[in-house]
Formats: structure tokens, sequence, C-alpha cells
């Protein structure tokens, strides 16, 4: 579970990017976090994954802060970045090794995690190669089967559709069907509405720093009192 | 026909997409922007150039040797000059990755040639900024000469590399051609400038052996016999530096202004029209094939089943972290060349020079006359100062921790979100620079162990672990730099580290430190040795301690700007 409370962020002196967000995503849940360029998705999720500081409130991570104890907090949730070039000149399994060193796993346990998660990416057989020679798409797979091999909790993701081909993304949204199956968490952020309207659980749409929905495709017919997609939806909310 | 007019767009794209502003001038104002702490940086290294050159020049002016100074000068600027052409040259006219974002383009392979030539000629303009412009003109302050002299010293700091890059370029073309067998474009590029490298170290040896050639006796000497050999020395050295076929035209005009140095002007100017019609003319016929053959060069990579029995190790976190960074650093050929490269190149210098030059120093230094007429040379503190002084100095040959958050560039976020203290990667990734930095240390003191056996192995024990508590202040403080102003918007792995502002910060902690010996050589020259290593010693443990206790209360604060 992910629980942001009064979460506030300025860049600039007086001028918030984030405004007092509130907002919690539930075990078993997949949460889609929507708004426009500049909305502040990204600053939310830096702010989750402790990539950037926090003025104000607090996030915590199935109970643990991610100010005040943020190593436990961060061994609780797998982050997959927008940019999937990472550690380019290491092999996929020299990277696969060094994230299960991180996570402290075991020997027998990560080779069950490697055979099981990289034959369900297709990845077994590039494994052996740097990733420098892989494609946007498998770039991508071995961050996420790097994600899942320590088994977290809460799967946090920035625009992880971005570049991947209609099988890649097919697989990933599998993947993050399965994950919130298992009374596990999915947040991500994403441009793609109709990826929202058919994946997500719940959205949460933020503008300009504040949070200006969150519930289901239906609770937001039902707010706005219109029954027109998701995309129309989004237009008039974010535009005002 | 060339058209110019792409040329100069062409380059200024090249520029544009590698510079850092340092906002040393103002330019609202047009002034010096006293707020930028690269202007303060600059004021510092210039003074220290000038104060260095002022001391050397006005010596070598009482004894009536100046010329000696411009002789060596261009000799070791003519080194540096082919020495940096080697470790840029390849990226930038065959591996940068501009090239593919310009080859589409209706240009032709000598518009592309030449603003590349142009890119790589910047680069040396400015180091010639740095190190040949005030020690230069020191030496016109000096020596009484007209107006004439700073005008001909433009002129010659304007067409003086010119022809150190070209010869450079042009081997280097010649020798892609040739290893094009080799199919790993990581490998292939790394491959290309160690023979550049080995072609340049083995002139570097042919010179200085040239230089080095007296193995007489020296049974004794008196002020003219040592003036007379220093004569001989400047003669041998005017001998080897007719090698570069540019140097000796070009102090020649610098030593006798007159207007007839404008022929020898021209003359260095013919030489490098020639050489760069050669250039032209081989670019035509090579250039663009290369490229294209470069870019479609695969990583190696073939495609079959890991066996992950055998590939899967546990490793505790340290260790993992630290092999992390080591591959990140050894396998990137542009991280490799410019942080692990240059420390190898002067570290084979400074054997070759030990191998030429200890052995005739023994025989001057065993003749006991010479020795008096030196002073009493004993093994004192300043020595010792001395050797960590030639350490500092080689230390700053490496950015490896000065660039090792800078070298994740947006990837750094990940230092953010995986569970491991900000503290214990500070540690880890300090590690890489300092095992470069002991092999400098660990030569250093083999040729001063093998030279100067008198020494004893307790002092060279000593000194050894002072140098490596220096190391480590040098790894960690170069680290806080690269923490507090890191370079991670790049799109190029050569912007990062041949762009980055901060190496100002290495030189100028270098100055500090070489400021620091002075001074405490000059408050311990009088106490007992022992107890002046071991105040040393405390000196930088106290100091390492500070960087720690820092590092720790404050490690959210300095991890800050990694966003």
């Amino acid at each position: 579970m992910i629980k942001i409370e009064n979460l506030s962020k300025s860049y600039k002196k007086g001028k918030k990017v984030i405004d007092n967000l509130n907002l919690e995503i539930r075990d078993g849940e997949i949460f889609g976090f929507l708004g426009p360029n500049g909305a502040g998705k990204t600053t939310t999720i830096k702010m989750i994954t402790g990539i950037l500081g926090i003025d104000d409130g607090d996030i915590l991570i199935d109970g643990k802060s991610i100010i005040t104890n943020s190593i436990e907090a961060k061994k609780n949730f797998g982050f997959v970045p927008d940019n999937p070039d990472i550690f380019l000149k290491l092999k996929g399994i020299e990277y696969l090794n060094f994230i299960a060193d991180i996570y402290e796993i075991s020997k027998e346990d990560r080779i069950k995690k490697i055979e099981e998660l990289s034959e369900k990416f297709g990845m077994q057989t590039v494994l052996n190669n740097k990733i420098q020679s892989y494609s946007h798409g498998m770039k991508q797979k071995i961050i996420i089967i790097g994600v899942l091999m320590h088994n977290p909790k809460n799967l946090i993701l920035d625009e992880p559709m971005t570049g991947l081909d209609p099988k890649s993304s097919f697989d990933l949204k599998q993947m993050m069907k399965e994950h919130a199956k298992r009374n596990n968490t999915v947040f991500f952020s994403t441009h793609i509405l109709e990826v929202a309207e058919k994946l997500c659980d719940r959205v949460g749409i933020i503008n300009k720093g504040k949070l200006v929905f969150v519930g289901t495709y239906e609770d937001m017919k039902k707010e706005f009192k219109k029954n027109i997609s998701l995309e129309e939806l989004f237009m008039e909310i974010t535009e005002e | 026909m060339i058209n110019f007019k792409k040329v100069k767009d062409l380059t200024i794209i090249f520029l544009r997409d590698s510079y850092q502003n340092m906002d040393i001038i103002d330019m609202e104002k047009h002034k010096l922007n006293k707020k930028s702490v690269y202007t303060w940086l600059s004021i510092i290294l210039c003074l220290t150039l000038a104060i260095l050159s002022y001391k050397i020049i006005k010596f070598l002016v009482s004894h009536g040797q100046e010329e000696i100074f411009l002789n060596i000068y261009f000799l070791i600027l003519a080194i540096v000059m082919l020495f940096q052409t080697v470790l840029v040259c390849t990226n930038i006219f065959y591996f940068s990755k501009d090239l593919e974002l310009v080859l589409h383009f209706p240009i032709k392979s000598t518009e592309l040639l030449i603003a590349k030539f142009c890119t790589l000629l910047y680069k040396l303009y400015i180091s010639e900024c740095l190190f040949a412009v005030i020690p230069i003109s020191t030496y016109g302050l000096l020596t009484n000469t007209s107006v004439l002299f700073y005008f001909y010293e433009l002129l010659i700091i304007l067409i003086f590399p010119i022809f150190f890059a070209l010869i450079v370029s042009i081997v280097m073309m010649f020798i892609m051609k040739i290893s094009r067998f080799i199919k790993n474009k990581d490998l292939f590029q790394v491959i290309i400038t160690l023979l550049l490298m080995i072609v340049i170290l083995t002139m570097e040896y042919k010179i200085l052996g040239g230089i080095f050639v007296n193995n007489q006796q020296v049974e004794s000497v008196t002020e003219e016999q040592l003036m007379e050999k220093i004569q001989e020395f400047n003669v041998r050295i005017q001998e080897s530096n007719k090698y570069f076929l540019v140097i000796n035209p070009s102090i020649h005009i610098l030593n006798q202004i007159n207007i007839y140095g404008i022929f020898k002007i021209i003359k260095i100017l013919i030489i490098n029209i020639l050489m760069f019609g050669l250039f032209i003319l081989i670019g035509k016929l090579t250039y663009l094939k290369d490229i294209l053959k470069n870019s479609s060069y695969l990583i190696s990579s073939k495609n079959k089943k890991t066996n992950l029995e055998k590939k899967c190790k546990k490793r505790i976190r340290g260790k993992a972290y630290i092999i992390k960074e080591f591959k990140s650093l050894f396998r990137n050929p542009m991280f490799f060349m410019q942080c692990v490269y240059p420390v190898f190149v002067w570290l084979i210098t400074l054997i070759i020079m030990s191998i030429i030059i200890v052995p005739k120093a023994q025989i001057v230094f065993a003749n006991e006359e010479f020795r008096s007429s030196l002073g009493n040379i004993s093994f004192n503190i300043t020595v010792v100062y001395f050797i960590l002084g030639i350490l500092q100095l080689l230390f700053t040959m490496s950015p490896a921790s000065l660039t090792a958050i800078s070298r994740e560039g947006k990837k750094a976020i990940f230092i953010k979100y995986i569970p491991m203290s900000f503290f214990r990667q500070f540690v880890y990734k300090g590690i890489p620079q300092i095992f470069i930095n002991m092999l400098s240390i660990i030569v250093v003191f083999s040729i001063i162990y093998i030279s100067i056996p008198s020494i004893g192995i307790k002092y060279i024990l000593m000194m050894f672990l002072l140098a490596i508590l220096l190391n480590i202040l040098n790894s960690y403080t170069m680290l806080i730099i690269d923490l507090k102003r890191p370079k991670l918007e790049w799109d190029t792995e050569y912007a990062v580290l041949k762009q980055n502002n901060n190496k100002m910060f290495q030189y100028s902690f270098t100055i500090f430190i070489i400021i620091l010996f002075m001074y405490l050589n000059k408050i311990l020259k009088d106490i007992d040795l022992n107890i002046s290593l071991y105040i040393t010693g405390i000196i930088f443990l106290f100091f390492i301690f500070f960087i720690n206790v820092f590092v720790k209360i404050k490690q959210d604060k300095i991890f800050n700007k990694i966003t």
C-alpha cells in the first residue's frame, strides 16, 4: 500500500508544483496516474521513490516513511523509470545479479526467479549480451525482471508503455495484472488514456500540482454527469 | 568545391553540442562574473601558472639560459598536444553520436572532415589558452622583448597545434583503414587509441633518449662547466625538437624578434597546408566509408541460453556495487580512455624517463665534488613533500571520482531509489579512483626504491602510507565536488568528460595541496623526520575523518542534486 499524506513540493519559493496531495493506493489495485505534461506526475513519482526531497507531508510505503525510514521503505517497492537506458555496459545477467545482490536475494532464489521471469519475457537467449545491444523494449523488460526479482509488494512505473511495441506492451500489461492479482499494488503514470481505461481499477488525475479526481471511470462519469469517453472527460477536467 | 558556409555551420553545431558555459563573463554587464566559482578558479589557475613561470624564467634569465625555457616548454607543449589529440580524435572523427544526426544531410565527406577537424582544433586551443599563453607571455615580459613578440606569440599559438592535430589525424585514418577487421566497436576504439599511443610513446622514448645521451663520468664540476653542460643539453633538445618540424621555427621566431620572423611563420603555414592537403586527400578516399562501416558495427552478441548455475553468484552488497562501478568505468571506451588511459600514459612516460635519466643521474651524483657543489643533499621532509607533490600531480590526471556521478547521467537516479544508504554508496563510488591512483603510487615508489636505495625501506613504507591517505583524500574530495555540481544532462559520453568544468576544481585542489606542502615544509623542516611524517599523516587523517563525518551527517543534502 502506498499512502501519500499532505504532500507539497516547490522548486521556486511560493510556487508549488505539488500542492497538498493526498492519495491512497490500496493492496491488490492497479492505479493509473494521469495528467497533462508538467502537471506533476513525474515529480510525485520521484518523491514516492525517494529521488526527490519532500517539502511538506509524508509518503508511506507499506507503513514505512520514505523520509524517516527510507531504506526500509525502498525495500518495499520496485521502480521502473521512464528511461530504460541503465548500465548499458553490463550484460543482462550481470545487471540482474547486481540487483539480486543489492536486495540480498539468495543464489537459489535468484536462479529460480531469473529462469522464470526471463522465460516469461522471452529474454533467456539474450541475458549474456550487453544491455546496450538490446532494443528499447528489451531494455524495459530487463529492468522489469530486475524489479520483480525481489518480489516487491508495490510496483511503481513511470510512463512504462512509451516506446514499446504491441507485444511488449501486452506482456507488460499482463504482468501488471498478475502482480495486482497477488494482492500487490501497481502504481503507474501514463499519457495513454485507453490503457488507463482498460487496465486500471482506479485513476487519479493531477493538474497543476493538484489532484482533481480520484476514482473509477464509472465514478468519473457519475461525478461529471456525462456519458462520454475517458479522453473527453480528461480534456474537460484538465482544461479548467 | 567545399562549401565553407556548411563547414562553419557544422563546426558550430558540433561545438555547441558539447559546450558548457562557465559564466565567467556576465553577458548583460559585459564584465567578469564575480559570482561564478569558475571565474575565481580561473584566476587561481592563471596566477599559479604566472608565478611558477615567473620564478623559473627569472632563474634562467639570471644565469643567461632563458632560451632553454622555450626549448623545453615547446617540447612539453607538443607532447601534451599529441597526447590530447590521441585521446579525443577517434571519438571526434569516428565515434561521436552527432555523426548519426548529420549523416543524412547532403554534406560532402570533406566538409564533414574539416568541421570535425575544426572541432578538434578548438579543444586544443582551449588547452593552449590554459597552459601556453601565460608562460610564453611571462617569458616575453622577463626577456624585455618588443610588442612584436606578442604579435608573433598570438600567431604561433594559432598555428602551432594544427601540425600535431594533423599528424595524429592522418596516422589515425591509416590505422582505421588497416584495423577494420575488429568487429567489436568498443574494443576497436580502445585498440585504435592504444596503437596511436604506442606510436607517440615510441617517439617520446627516442626523443628523450636523444636528449640524455651523455654517459661520461663527471670528474669535477665548476660553474662554467655546469653552464657548458646546460648549453650542451639545450643543443640536444633543439636537435630533438627538429623531429617536430614546427617547434624550432616557432622558438626561433620568439627568440629573435624581427620582421623576418614572418617568413618563418609562412614556413610553418606551408608545412601545415601541405599536411592539410594530405589529410584531405586521405579523408576524401576513406573517411565517409569508414564512418559508415563504424556505424554499422554491432556489439558482439550471440543469442544463446545462459547457464544460470554458473553465471549467478551471490556477492555481498558492497562488493557487488564496487564491481558494477569498475565494469561501468572500464568497459566504456570513452570513460576508460579519459579516466584510466592518461594515468597509464603518464606512468609509462615516467618509467621511460626513469630508465633514461636515472642511470645518468646516478653517475653524476656518484661524484663527490658534484654533490658537495650542490650542498648537503639528504633525505628530509622537503624530499617527502616533493614526492607527494609529484603524486598529487599524477592524481590530477584521472577524473574518475570527479565524474563518478556525472558519468551515470540520467540513470544516476538509481542511486536514490535503491535500498542502500547514500553514505555507503559514496564510499563505494570513490574506490575506482583510489585503485587507479594506487597504480601511480606503486610505480613512483618502485622507481624511488630502485633508483635511490639509500632512502631505506622504512621511510619508503611511511611515504607509501602517506600517499595512500593523500589518494583517499583526493578521491573523496573530488566525489563531493561532482555531487555538488553534477553534469547529468548529456547526450555524448565525450561531453561529460571533456566539457566538464569541474576539472578546474581538481586543478585548484592540487594547487591547494602543493601550497599546504610548502607551508608544512616551512614549519616542519627543523623537526625530527619521523615526527614530521606522523604529523603529516595526522593532518591527512583529520581531513579524511572530516569528509566522512560531513558526508554522513549531510548525506541527504549532498545527494540532492540527483533528481
